[in-house]
């Protein structure tokens, strides 16, 4: 059976080769590299992701950002005719400049986030970890792409139970200072504690669905050690 | 800011057990007289990250060269280096170590291997009157795989690009290790 598993992977892995062409599989003392074959995937993958994200956050922020500013200076210029033709009234007074100026805020901060967007470079993984691909022994190749496989999936462990720990942090933090501030006041310390940290818990419902879903590095990760023994067994 | 929140809730994930918390290498260097020679041992922390130890387990061979020089009166820059390399032996169960001069030494304890090839702990550098009043000792530390023909490749991304590096200022009068 395990034979059978082997033969299969080997015969993906050359048929991988030969339609991807542009990376054939070496092989490291007889045996093929699947870390290194993972690896430079995914780093290829990163690179693609990354830039078709900044492209479509540079086009949501830019366009958003410019309607916004197109509203701002709508409002003020023709506010008052939009109105008449509406309900037959000129604009409220008050409302009029509060809304230019809530939509050009507005506006502008899109567009400088846009801005902030376009000018963060992308992370270069191939520049990052140029050694490892410009590697000549296929075998030391192979570690260090391994290597870099579980760095990797550490990193997005990480992550994860980070973001977990600081989601479940929000609404506890959020009820304390509802707390002092109720306190402060002279009020029942426990006066909207509870819809106080149930407005926020959102956050925390959030997480958990996080914490139990891997990321993408954790996966590969584990589809690289599950690959690797299904090879050549269990390395210990 | 962000970094600092988010260093926070990391430390916290690792005190509650939930993420195992990866450090840098750090070198750690003392000069010493010993027979009218000048020693350095030298060790680093933090040596074996987790993806060093999973190669180690797998049967790869991971190396660990400590490097040392200092500028003497008579004989210019001397320097001084050993390599220790630790991997699983999956025949014998036992991690095989070698150390400097061709010693070798075969351990069971995961940790115990990985302590001693991490460490360099005499490395003698030269005879105390050689080396210059107040010169500086640059010590170092790389990581590198060993291939199945001896050879030494770098690695530098086992330990993330970090390559720690100490100097210390050589005292006649007897090094603190400084």
């Amino acid at each position: 059976m395990r034979r059978f598993i082997s033969a299969t992977i080997i015969t993906c892995l050359f048929s991988l080769a030969v339609t991807a062409q542009s990376l054939p599989i070496r092989f490291s003392d007889g045996k093929p590299q699947i870390a290194y074959r993972l690896f430079s995937t995914w780093a290829d993958n990163y690179q693609t992701d990354a830039r078709r994200g900044k492209t479509a956050a540079e086009t949501i922020l830019f366009t958003t950002g410019a309607v916004a500013l197109a509203g701002s200076a709508l409002t003020w210029f023709g506010g008052d005719d939009i109105s008449r033709n509406m309900s037959g009234s000129p604009m409220d007074p008050s409302l009029k400049p509060n809304l230019t100026l809530g939509l050009g805020i507005g506006g502008g901060a899109l567009l400088i986030s846009g801005m902030i967007v376009a000018a963060a470079p992308i992370k270069d993984y191939r520049a990052i970890y140029a050694d490892v691909f410009e590697e000549q022994d296929s075998e030391v190749q192979e570690a260090m792409a391994a290597s870099v496989l579980r760095y990797q999936a550490d990193r997005g462990k990480e992550r994860r139970v980070t973001s977990f720990l600081m989601a479940f942090a929000v609404p506890l933090i959020a009820g304390a200072i509802q707390a002092g501030v109720n306190v402060g006041r002279g009020q029942d310390w426990s006066k909207d504690l509870l819809s106080t940290v149930g407005t926020n818990s959102w956050w925390m419902a959030g997480s958990v669905v996080s914490i139990f879903q891997k990321t993408p590095e954790e996966r590969l990760y584990q589809r690289y050690l599950s690959t690797r023994d299904a090879l050549y067994g269990s390395a210990k | 800011m962000g970094d600092a929140l988010r260093r926070l809730f990391l430390s916290i994930g690792i005190g509650l057990g939930l993420v195992s918390g990866q450090s840098d290498p750090s070198l750690i260097a003392s000069l010493f007289h010993e027979a009218g020679a000048l020693m350095v041992s030298i060790r680093v922390e933090n040596a074996f990250s987790q993806g060093a130890r999973d190669l180690v387990e797998a049967g790869t061979r991971v190396a660990l060269r400590f490097s040392a020089q200092v500028e003497s009166d008579s004989k210019g820059t001397l320097r001084v280096e050993e390599t220790r390399a630790l991997m699983y032996n999956l025949r014998t169960g036992r991690y095989d170590l070698a150390l400097g001069g061709g010693r070798t030494a075969a351990l069971v304890d995961p940790q115990a291997a990985r302590a001693l090839a991490s460490e360099s702990p005499a490395l003698r550098l030269c005879d105390i009157s050689e080396a210059r009043e107040g010169a500086r000792v640059v010590v170092r530390a790389e990581i590198g795989i060993i291939d199945s023909r001896g050879a030494w490749h770098d690695a530098p991304v086992l330990w993330n690009y970090f390559g720690p590096r100490a100097v210390l200022t050589h005292d006649r009068a007897g090094d603190g290790g400084r």
